[in-house]
C-alpha cells in the first residue's frame, strides 16, 4: 500500500503501526505522540481522564458491545480501531452549571405552584432563547422536588474548585445520563480539557492480561448498575440523548506493558470492594489511573533511554518538615530526576533516527537540504520555521537541531507538564512558591493507595514493601535501602529521618482509620471497606506485581 | 533519733521500679535479685500455664506460641512451665543454646525457643523447615514452645516467603494464618496445629489487683518497719504513708487504687496494654518515687528519712509518682506505663469548677471532699503555695511553685474525688481528655453484666444524636433516629446532608433498629444496626467504640467539638456510615415494588431533622 498515510511515520522498535484511520492533519511534531501515545495532555486532569474513558465504555454499553475489545496479538502490530460518540446531556448541564434561577425562586416567597415554574420558565425563555425545558413540570410532581433534585446534583461535581467554563464541569461518570462532552458554547467538540488522555486509559485497560475480568466488572458496577444517581440525572436531563463525536480513539505506541496490568489490578481492587457504593471508588480510582499514566510516562522514558537502570524510585516526604531538609531534598531531587526524563527520551528517539542509514544518505546527498525536509516531514510530520529568505535552505544538520530544539522544548502543553501537573492532581506533589517541588502526599492519595492494595489487613511492612514493588515509591529506610541500592551504609537521608518518615506515614494513615496497631511491633493497615466475608476469593484473584 | 533503720524489702522493689538497669532486667536477673537481696520474691501468677500444659502434654497437642510484648512473661511462663513438667531441662537454663530439645514421655520431640530474636539467624534458618511443618500439622513427631514478639514472629515467615522457591507458599501460608490470628485475636485456626496465646490479652482487673497485693501485702514490710516513723503524723515515712495510700483503710478500698484500676482498663481499651512488669514499675513508683533528684528517682530508707525531716512531700507525691513526673523525660518515656496517663493529660486538662475549688475553696462541699482526706499532700503541701500566689510578692518563683502545686492537685484529685460528687461537673474523668471515661466504663459494665437494654439506652440516644450530628454536619436534636447520611460519592462537599436509606428508629422491634452491644473479640461496646428477629438475618457492619471515639460521639451529642481529635474519629464515623448504608441498601435490594426515596436533610427550628423525599 504505497499511499498510506501514517505508515511512514518514526516509530520505536515495539510500537504497534499508527491505524489509518489516525487523523494526523494537525499534529505539527511526531514525537513525543510517537513515544508515549496520542496523547497525554497536560491540561487533562486524571479526573476528566477517568470521564472520559468511562465515556467510551458508556457508548458500547448503548451499541450492546463488550466493554472491551479484542486486540490483536502483539506480533502483528495492528492498533485496535474504536470509534465512539460522546453524550452531550445538554438540557441537564444547563441546570447544574448554568441556571441561576432554579434555587432562587424555590426559596422565594411564591408557594403557588403554577406561579413559580411560570417564572422560571419565563426566565429561561428570556434568557436562553431556543432551550426547551418545559419537560421537567411533567417529570416532578413540584418545583420544590425539581429544585432539590437540581441541588442535590450538584452537590455530585468533581473538581467543583476549578473555575472551568460551564461546558466543561462534569459530574460523577455513574451513568450515560451523567456524563457531559468537552464542547465549546456552539455544542461543538473542541477538547479544550478532554483532550484522549481518557482515550489512553482506555486503550491500556483494553490492552490489559486480564481485561476480561475487569470488564465484566465494570460492567456490572458501572455500566449496568442503574445507578440511581443517573436515574435522578435522567429526570432532570430528559429524554433527550444527542451526542457529538464519531471519533477514532487515539494512538497508543505498546502493545503490551506491565504498567497497563497494574492498572487494570487496581481496577479490578478497587472495584470489588463491594460493600460501598461504587460512587465512593471514584476518586481512588482516578488517582490510581494518574499514578499509573504517570508511571508509564516514566518507565517508557526509560526504555527509550535504554541504559537498562531502573527508574527512579518516587521518595515520598510525610514528615512536611519546612525548610531545607533531608527529606524533603530528596524527596526534592527524585523530582528533577524524573522530570528530566521524557526529554531525555525524546533526544534518545531523535539521536536513533540520526544514526539510521536513510539519515546518513541525506547527509551524503548533494540534495541534502531538501531531502531532509521531505524525510523530516515523512517520518517527524514537522517542516522547519520559514526562513526570510525564500532561497535559502537551512542545512540538514539544522532541520534536525531545530526539530529537536522543539521537540524537547517543555514550555506550554508538553508530555512534561503532563508529569508534574498529573502528579500534583492525584495528590502526590506538592509545590509551594519559594520551597519548590517535591513528593508529598494528600490524605486522599493516601486513602486510595489503601483502598487499591488491601484487603484482609496487612502488615505495615507488607504494605510499604508492596508500594515499592508496584508503584516505585519509597518511605521508609528499608525500601530505601533496596530503591537506592544502598549496599551499606550510605543512605541518601539520615536513617533516623528516614525512620521518622515512615512512623509519621503511620500516624497519617491511623488518622485516617486505615491503620490498627496491635503492639510496639507490630501493625496492620487495613481496608474498612474489604468485605471480609468474601475475603478468600477476592484476596486469591490478585496478582502479585 | 535511732539508728537509721533499713528495709531491704525496699533496695529489692528498687529492682523493679523505671531505672535504667531495670530496662534489661528478665527473669532471670529477678532471681538473682531474690537472692541477693534476701527476700521472698514477689510471686506472680503465669495464668496461661495450664494451657499451655494441655496442649504440649496431651496426645494430639498443638504447637503453642507465646506473644506479647516485652513484660509480658512470656519467658516466665516457659521457665514455670519447664519447672512443672521437665524440671531436667532446666539444667544450666538458659544456656547458650537458643534452641533447647526434650524429649516427652510419649516419643515425641518438645523444641522449646525462648526467644525467638535471641536466636541466631543460622539458627533460625536451620529450624524453619523443621517449624513450618509442625504449624503445618504434617508430622507428629516434634512439638514446638516458642516465645515471640508478634512483628518478629511474622517477619520471621514473612522473609521466609520472600526468599520463594517452591517452599515460598507454605511460609506464606503461615504468614496469613497468623496475620489473621493476631488481627482477629483468635487462638486457633483451622490448618495449623498451634495455639497461638497472646499475653499482652490476658490483662484483667484481676492481674492488676494481684500485683499490687504482692507488693503491697509482701510480707518483709514487717519487721523491718515496725521500728520506724510509721504511715500517719506530721511527719510520716513517705514510703509507708504512700503505701497506705494504695490500701484499704478501716474497710474502705482505696479511691487511688481503684482509679488506676480504672485508667488501667480505659487503656487497656484503647489497646493500650501494660504488660506485667509495667504494672510492678508502676506500684513501685509510686511508693518510691522522689522528685528530688532526677539522677536518682527512687527513695530509699536513708533519703525517706531525710525527706521527712525536711518535711519534703512535695518532692515523693505519689499521684505524681503515678505519672512518672519524678523521672526524667526519656525515662519516662521509656516506660509505656506512664504513657497512659500521659494520654489521660491529668494535670495538664484543666477543669473550671474544681479549678476553682482549688484556688477559691468553693464551693465549699466539694472543696471539703478533697481536703478532709490525709493532710500531707493536700493541705499540708498546698496551702502555703497558694498563701504566696494569692498574696503576691512571691514573683515569678512564687507563680511557677504554684501553678506546679496545683498539677499536683489536680492529680490528687483525679484520683480521690469521688466517682459521682456532688457538685456536678466534678467527676474526676473531667480532669482527663475523656471526660466520659467514666461513663465508657460503666457502659462496660453494663454490657459485660448483660444488663437490660433500659440501662443501656441512655448510652445509645446519647450516641445516636452524636452520630447524626457528626454525618450531617448539622446541629441536630434528634436522638431517636440514627440518620446514616452522606455525600453521593466521594467529593469535595462537606457536608453530609444526603441519606439513600430511611433513617434507623432507635428502639424499633419490627424495624431495623440501634443496638449496643459488647464486641466479644474486642471486648469493647461497639454500636449497630439491628435486624428484627422475624428477618432475615444478615450481618451487620459494627462501629467499634473506643474510648475515643465514644469520647468524641458524647462530646459531640453535648454540643462541642473537640478540635485535636475530631479528624479521626470523623474518618471512622463516615467508614461506617458507608459500609452501613451499603449493607441496608443491600437487604432491600430485591423488594422492587417500591420506588427509590432519597432524602435531603435539613434542620427544623427545634433542631430536628427534616428529610425532603426525591423519589427516583
Amino acid at each position: 500500500m504505497t499511499t498510506s498515510r501514517n505508515q511512514h511515520l518514526q516509530l520505536l522498535k515495539n510500537a504497534v503501526r499508527v491505524p489509518e484511520t489516525q487523523n494526523l492533519s494537525s499534529v505539527k511534531l511526531w514525537c513525543e505522540y510517537a513515544i508515549w501515545g496520542l496523547l497525554f495532555y497536560d491540561d487533562q486532569s486524571p479526573w476528566l481522564t477517568v470521564v472520559e474513558a468511562l465515556h467510551i465504555c458508556f457508548h458500547r454499553k448503548v451499541q450492546g458491545d463488550p466493554v472491551f475489545t479484542p486486540v490483536a496479538s502483539a506480533a502483528s502490530g495492528e492498533h485496535e480501531a474504536i470509534t465512539y460518540r460522546l453524550r452531550l446531556n445538554y438540557e441537564l448541564r444547563h441546570m447544574l452549571f448554568r441556571d441561576r434561577e432554579v434555587i432562587r425562586i424555590a426559596n422565594g416567597q411564591s408557594v403557588d405552584e403554577k406561579a413559580r415554574w411560570q417564572a422560571w420558565l419565563g426566565t429561561v425563555s428570556r434568557d436562553y432563547a431556543g432551550l426547551e425545558l418545559g419537560y421537567l413540570q411533567d417529570e416532578f410532581e413540584t418545583f420544590g422536588e425539581m429544585a432539590r433534585s437540581v441541588e442535590l446534583l450538584r452537590t455530585a461535581e468533581i473538581e467543583a474548585q476549578s473555575a472551568k467554563r460551564w461546558t466543561s464541569r462534569h459530574i460523577l461518570p455513574l451513568g450515560p445520563d451523567m456524563l457531559f462532552a468537552d464542547v465549546n458554547d456552539k455544542n461543538s467538540l473542541d477538547r479544550k480539557f478532554m483532550r484522549r488522555t481518557g482515550e489512553m486509559l482506555y486503550l491500556m485497560l483494553n490492552r490489559a492480561t486480564r481485561r476480561e475480568g475487569l470488564g465484566e466488572l465494570i460492567e456490572t458496577r458501572l455500566l449496568g448498575a442503574a445507578s440511581p444517581w443517573n436515574r435522578l440525572a435522567k429526570r432532570v436531563g430528559g429524554s433527550t440523548a444527542a451526542s457529538v463525536g464519531d471519533t477514532h480513539i487515539g494512538y497508543l505506541p505498546v502493545a503490551s506493558a506491565t504498567s497497563y496490568n497494574r492498572l487494570a489490578d487496581d481496577w479490578v481492587a478497587l472495584l470489588s470492594l463491594r460493600n460501598i457504593p461504587v460512587e465512593n471508588l471514584l476518586d481512588p480510582l482516578e488517582r490510581v489511573s494518574g499514578l499509573m499514566q504517570i508511571l508509564y510516562i516514566l518507565e517508557r522514558a526509560q526504555e527509550t533511554i535504554g541504559d537498562d537502570v531502573p527508574v527512579p524510585p518516587f521518595f515520598l516526604d510525610l514528615l512536611g518538615a519546612p525548610g531545607n531538609n533531608p527529606i524533603r531534598k530528596l524527596s526534592a531531587n527524585q523530582f528533577r530526576r524524573h522530570r528530566s526524563m521524557p526529554v531525555e527520551a525524546i533526544g534518545a528517539f531523535i539521536d536513533t533516527f540520526a544514526a539510521s542509514g536513510e539519515w546518513s544518505g541525506v547527509l551524503a546527498s548533494a540534495a541534502g537540504a531538501k531531502e531532509a525536509m521531505d524525510l523530516l516531514a515523512s517520518r517527524f510530520l514537522w517542516r522547519p520555521s520559514r526562513s526570510p529568505n525564500p532561497d535559502w535552505m537551512p542545512s540538514p544538520l539544522d532541520q534536525l537541531a531545530e526539530l529537536r530544539t522543539q521537540a524537547q522544548n517543555t514550555k506550554g502543553h508538553s508530555i512534561t507538564s503532563t508529569f508534574s501537573n498529573h502528579a500534583k492532581h492525584i495528590g502526590m506533589l506538592r509545590a509551594q512558591r519559594s520551597s519548590g517541588t517535591w513528593y508529598a502526599p494528600s490524605d486522599a492519595f493516601l486513602e486510595a493507595l489503601v483502598l487499591a492494595n488491601v484487603t484482609t489487613p496487612m502488615e505495615f511492612g507488607d504494605f510499604l514493601h508492596r508500594l515499592m514493588t508496584r508503584y516505585n515509591i519509597v518511605i521508609g529506610p528499608e525500601e530505601v535501602r533496596v530503591a537506592f541500592n544502598v549496599k551499606t551504609s550510605a543512605l541518601p537521608a539520615p536513617l533516623a529521618d528516614l525512620k521518622d518518615n515512615e512512623r509519621r506515614l503511620e500516624d497519617r494513615l491511623r488518622v485516617l482509620g486505615f491503620l490498627d496497631r496491635k503492639s510496639d511491633d507490630c501493625a496492620f493497615v487495613i481496608n474498612p471497606f474489604h468485605d471480609a466475608t468474601a475475603a478468600t476469593s477476592g484476596a486469591a484473584q490478585l496478582v502479585h506485581a | 533519733m535511732n539508728a537509721p533503720a533499713h528495709n531491704r524489702l525496699i533496695d529489692f522493689l528498687a529492682t523493679y521500679g523505671p531505672v535504667a538497669a531495670s530496662d534489661s532486667l528478665c527473669d532471670e536477673n529477678v532471681r538473682i535479685a531474690e537472692d541477693e537481696y534476701g527476700v521472698t520474691s514477689i510471686s506472680t501468677q503465669a495464668p496461661r500455664l495450664e494451657d499451655i500444659g494441655t496442649e504440649l502434654n496431651i496426645g494430639a497437642g498443638r504447637n503453642v506460641i507465646l506473644t506479647g510484648t516485652a513484660g509480658d512473661g512470656k519467658t516466665f511462663h516457659i521457665r514455670r512451665f519447664l519447672e512443672v513438667h521437665h524440671p531436667a531441662a532446666l539444667v544450666g537454663w538458659p544456656g547458650a543454646e537458643g534452641v533447647l530439645h526434650i524429649q516427652l514421655p510419649d516419643g515425641r520431640e518438645l523444641r522449646v525457643i525462648r526467644d525467638l530474636s535471641e536466636i541466631s539467624d543460622s539458627e533460625k534458618e536451620a529450624e524453619l523447615a523443621s517449624f513450618a511443618s509442625a504449624l503445618l500439622g504434617e508430622t507428629d513427631e516434634r512439638l514446638y514452645l516458642v516465645a515471640a514478639n508478634d512483628g518478629q514472629l511474622l517477619k520471621y515467615f514473612r522473609d521466609a516467603a520472600r526468599t520463594g522457591g517452591t517452599v515460598a507458599d507454605r511460609y506464606r501460608l503461615l504468614h496469613e494464618r497468623i496475620t489473621e490470628m493476631l488481627r482477629a485475636e483468635s487462638e486457633t485456626a483451622n490448618g495449623v496445629a498451634l495455639r497461638l496465646m497472646n499475653l499482652s490479652r490476658t490483662w484483667s482487673s484481676a492481674t492488676v489487683d494481684s500485683i499490687f497485693d504482692a507488693v503491697l501485702e509482701h510480707p518483709d514490710w514487717d519487721g523491718a518497719c515496725s521500728g520506724c516513723l510509721g504511715a500517719s503524723g506530721e511527719t510520716p515515712c513517705p514510703i509507708q504513708l504512700n503505701r497506705s495510700l494504695l490500701m484499704s483503710s478501716d474497710g474502705v478500698p482505696s479511691s487511688f487504687r481503684a482509679r488506676l484500676r480504672n485508667s488501667l482498663r480505659l487503656a487497656a481499651a484503647n489497646d493500650q496494654h501494660v504488660p506485667i512488669r509495667q504494672l510492678l514499675t508502676l506500684v513501685v513508683n509510686i511508693i518510691l518515687g522522689d522528685a528530688k533528684n532526677a539522677d536518682r528517682p527512687l527513695l530509699d530508707c536513708a533519703t525517706a528519712k531525710k525527706r521527712a525531716l525536711a518535711r519534703d512531700y512535695g518532692s515523693t507525691n505519689p499521684y505524681n509518682n503515678a505519672m512518672g513526673r519524678n523521672l526524667r523525660d526519656d525515662r519516662r518515656r521509656a516506660n509505656r506505663v506512664f504513657g497512659i496517663f500521659e494520654v489521660l493529660g491529668v494535670g495538664f486538662e484543666t477543669n473550671n469548677i474544681i479549678d476553682a475549688m482549688l484556688v477559691q475553696r468553693e464551693p465549699k462541699s466539694l472543696y471539703g471532699t478533697l481536703f478532709d482526706q490525709e493532710p500531707t499532700y493536700g493541705s499540708n503541701v498546698f496551702d502555703q503555695l497558694r498563701r504566696e500566689y494569692l498574696g503576691g510578692g512571691g514573683g515569678d518563683v512564687a507563680i511557677r511553685n504554684f501553678r506546679r502545686g496545683l498539677e499536683a492537685q489536680r492529680r490528687r484529685a483525679f484520683f480521690l474525688l469521688p466517682e459521682h460528687p456532688y457538685v456536678e461537673g466534678a467527676t474526676p474523668w473531667r480532669l482527663t481528655i475523656f471526660h466520659h471515661g467514666g461513663e465508657y466504663l460503666r457502659l462496660l459494665d453494663a454490657l459485660e453484666a448483660g444488663a437490660a437494654r433500659d440501662v443501656t439506652d441512655p448510652f445509645t440516644r446519647q450516641l445516636v444524636r452524636g452520630l447524626n450530628r457528626a454525618l450531617t454536619g448539622m446541629m441536630a436534636a434528634d436522638d431517636n433516629h440514627l440518620w446514616l447520611s452522606g455525600t453521593i460519592g466521594k467529593t469535595d462537599d462537606p457536608s453530609g446532608r444526603v441519606a439513600t436509606v430511611e433513617a434507623v428508629d432507635r428502639t424499633s422491634t419490627t424495624n431495623l433498629s440501634v443496638k449496643l452491644l459488647r464486641d466479644p473479640v474486642t471486648r469493647r461496646p461497639s454500636l449497630g444496626v439491628a435486624v428484627p428477629k422475624l428477618w432475615v438475618q444478615a450481618k451487620m457492619p459494627q462501629l467499634d467504640l473506643r474510648p475515643l471515639l465514644f469520647e468524641y460521639l458524647m462530646r459531640v451529642a453535648n454540643g462541642s467539638l473537640p478540635a485535636s481529635f475530631s479528624r479521626q474519629c470523623h474518618q471512622e464515623i463516615r467508614h461506617y456510615a458507608l459500609v452501613a448504608t451499603a449493607a441496608i441498601r443491600a437487604m432491600h435490594a430485591d423488594d422492587e415494588s417500591n420506588p427509590e426515596v432519597v432524602h435531603m436533610l435539613s434542620l427544623g427550628t427545634q433542631g430536628e431533622v427534616q428529610a425532603s423525599r426525591i423519589e427516583i
